[in-house]
């Protein structure tokens, strides 16, 4: 039990890592890309919902 | 459906059954069969990953939505960026560098065996009946537009799936998601250009006309627990359910598992970030259109002609006098509409009320309906979009749109069958039965098991027509657990987490979330979801504290 305690451990500490070294690729960024995409059909689906109602 | 649509549809049967044969030849070891060796592109991966997503049901039933309801179900849909963010970073390296098959595989090096096969065990039984379900729901209505037996529309779906999957595994699986999305695409821009040529007023006025019945509010920013699609609801509810499916469910995790690297991985869950939400609002707004353009041009009062040609039958004149009726509330709410288009005072007022006359005589046809039929769960949503494609589209289109919804069907349930096999193979046989089977045994058996899950999901899918209220059965246990699932895989991530608080809280969250569904019905089925995971974490800590707690006193005693 104690040795799959410690593999997960490590494991648990790499993608954190490897997310930080991926390039242009840390959390935050990836998260601001996704949002900055995602406002842009929220605003289409905005127009919709305001101009024609 | 003339000759040139149904050599359509079968050239497309006929070339995905050979493409998924031929790519049989790259599986004959378990982990080319099950993961195809690790080898799959990041874009491949992407386009599978949505391909499962978007069934038959998101082609027929959100369209027929889309035209009944209008386009606030993308609500739903509001948390899924945020997930497959979340997934990117956590559960996704997680799963990869444990080198399992299965998300549950995994459980058990955290958890222990107990957990294990309770989470795989409900996954089979949950995947089992869906995948049962994701193939009656085209089927049922084919077998209603062609006039076919339902058993015949059962197995020209199921059987070419069924081989595919079986011979081919996870790579013809993959491979045939690809061009099957290609498909489901093209067909979709055609509806789209074909909707706006036919259309008799232009772009602008369709939407006037459209709003004016208010089938584009998209955003409903009310916090009511019993609505089932807010902005809230969608944005909290839907992240977890969105983790869960594609954190837990093993027919997504195994796409994931099957890219070549962490980054090809966690990029193909990306491109579902970034392009559902724009593809389910076109698949809604499609749904939009088609019924403004039946405004115009007048659709059938029943759309479904099985039920069209039982009433007519059943209760001839009364269905002749609804009719009449139908004729003249159509011609008005026509007038009405072209009201609106120009612009004209209270003409919104005229449609809205017109419109509703209309909805309520296809209410007391669909009443009709149900009395000659006899069955209770009689809806015509679902036949709104494949009688538009049979009635509208050009010579050809039909073909390939008909084609376009079996793609869909088949994707999503090879990907199920897959997943369904793998987790029968690696967590029961592998782990119970033979553990030290040979290789070519164990692919022997996971071919049997495809082939197993692929006839119970056609048996499934037989009788389902008839077992109305079984389909709700099945949707409502799936939602007791999906959110506890979750949990428990959130308290893997948590170094304090233990078995005993896994396998109990697992327990404690399907009990909590059935409580809610049985005590506060009125909940929406979203919230269910959060329930399940919070519980699951919190018992699940807790218990946790408690044996460790009493392990260490134990020790110092």
């Amino acid at each position: 039990m104690e040795l799959h305690y410690k593999h997960t451990a490590r494991i648990r500490h790499d993608p954190m890592t490897e997310a930080n070294q991926e390039p242009g690729g840390s959390f935050v960024q990836t998260l601001i890309r996704v949002f900055t995409a995602q406002a842009v059909v929220m605003l289409f689906l905005w127009l919709l919902h305001s101009l024609y109602n | 459906m003339h000759l040139v649509n149904w050599l359509i549809v079968v050239v497309y049967l006929a070339y995905v059954l050979w493409d998924g044969l031929r790519r049989s030849r790259d599986t004959d070891r378990l982990r080319g069969y099950f993961l195809a060796n690790q080898s799959l592109p990041w874009w491949a991966v992407g386009l599978s990953v949505m391909a499962t997503q978007l069934s038959a049901v998101t082609m027929i039933g959100t369209t027929g939505q889309g035209a009944t309801d209008g386009i606030r179900f993308i609500q739903f849909y509001f948390g899924l960026p945020l997930a497959m963010v979340i997934l990117g970073v956590t559960l996704v390296p997680f799963l990869r560098r444990s080198g399992v098959y299965t998300a549950y595989e995994y459980l058990e090096r955290r958890f222990g065996a107990g957990t294990r096969s309770l989470t795989s065990f409900l996954f089979l039984m949950s995947r089992g009946m869906s995948c049962g379900t994701i193939l009656a729901a085209p089927a049922v209505v084919m077998a209603a537009i062609f006039g076919w037996d339902l058993t015949l529309s059962v197995a020209v779906i199921g059987i070419p799936t069924v081989l595919y999957t079986m011979v081919g595994g996870i790579q013809a699986v993959a491979w045939a998601d690809v061009k099957q999305m290609i498909l489901i695409v093209l067909s979709l821009a055609v509806v789209v250009v074909v909707l706006l040529v036919k259309m008799p007023v232009n772009p602008h006025d369709a939407l006037q006309i459209a709003g004016a019945t208010g089938r584009l509010q998209v955003f409903d920013f009310s916090f009511t627990l019993t609505e089932t699609y807010t902005f809230w609801s969608g944005l909290l509810g839907g992240t977890f359910l969105m983790l869960s499916y594609f954190g837990t469910d093993q027919s997504q995790v195994q796409r994931y598992l099957a890219a070549r690297s962490v980054t090809e991985a966690r990029r193909s869950l990306l491109m579902s970030a970034y392009w559902k939400i724009p593809l389910q609002s076109l698949v809604l707004l499609i749904g939009v259109l088609v019924f403004v353009f039946y405004l115009f041009q007048a659709p059938p009062l029943l759309y479904n002609p099985a039920h069209e040609e039982s009433v007519r039958s059943y209760a001839p004149e009364a269905y002749a006098e609804l009719e009449t009726q139908y004729s003249a509330e159509f011609m008005a709410r026509t007038e009405a509409a072209e009201a609106v288009a120009a612009g004209l005072p209270g003409a919104s007022e005229r449609l809205e009320a017109h419109e509703a006359a209309v909805g309520s005589l296809r209410s007391d046809a669909l009443e009709l309906a149900r009395e000659a039929t006899g069955d209770e769960s009689v809806r015509d949503v679902n036949y709104i979009m494949p009688r538009f494609a049979l009635d509208v589209l050009p010579l050809g289109l039909t073909g390939l749109f008909i084609a376009a919804i079996m793609a869909a069907a088949m994707s999503s349930i090879s990907s199920e069958l897959n997943s369904l096999s793998t987790t029968t193979v690696i967590d029961f046989y592998r782990r119970w039965i033979r553990p030290n089977a040979p290789e070519e045994h164990m692919l022997w058996v996971s071919k049997l098991a495809t082939g197993f899950w692929g006839l119970f999901a056609c048996f499934v899918a037989t009788f389902a027509a008839t077992l109305g209220s079984l389909i709700e059965v099945v949707n409502r246990f799936g939602s007791f657990f999906y959110g506890s699932i979750l949990g428990v895989f959130i308290l893997a991530m948590i170094p304090k987490g233990r078995g005993v608080g896994a396998f109990y809280g697992l327990v404690a969250g399907m009990s909590a979330v059935a409580a809610v569904n049985f005590l506060a019905p009125e909940i929406s089925f979203l919230w269910h979801n959060v329930v399940g995971a919070l519980t699951v974490v919190s018992v699940g800590l807790l218990l946790s504290w408690l044996r460790d707690s009493i392990s260490s006193s134990n020790r110092s005693g």
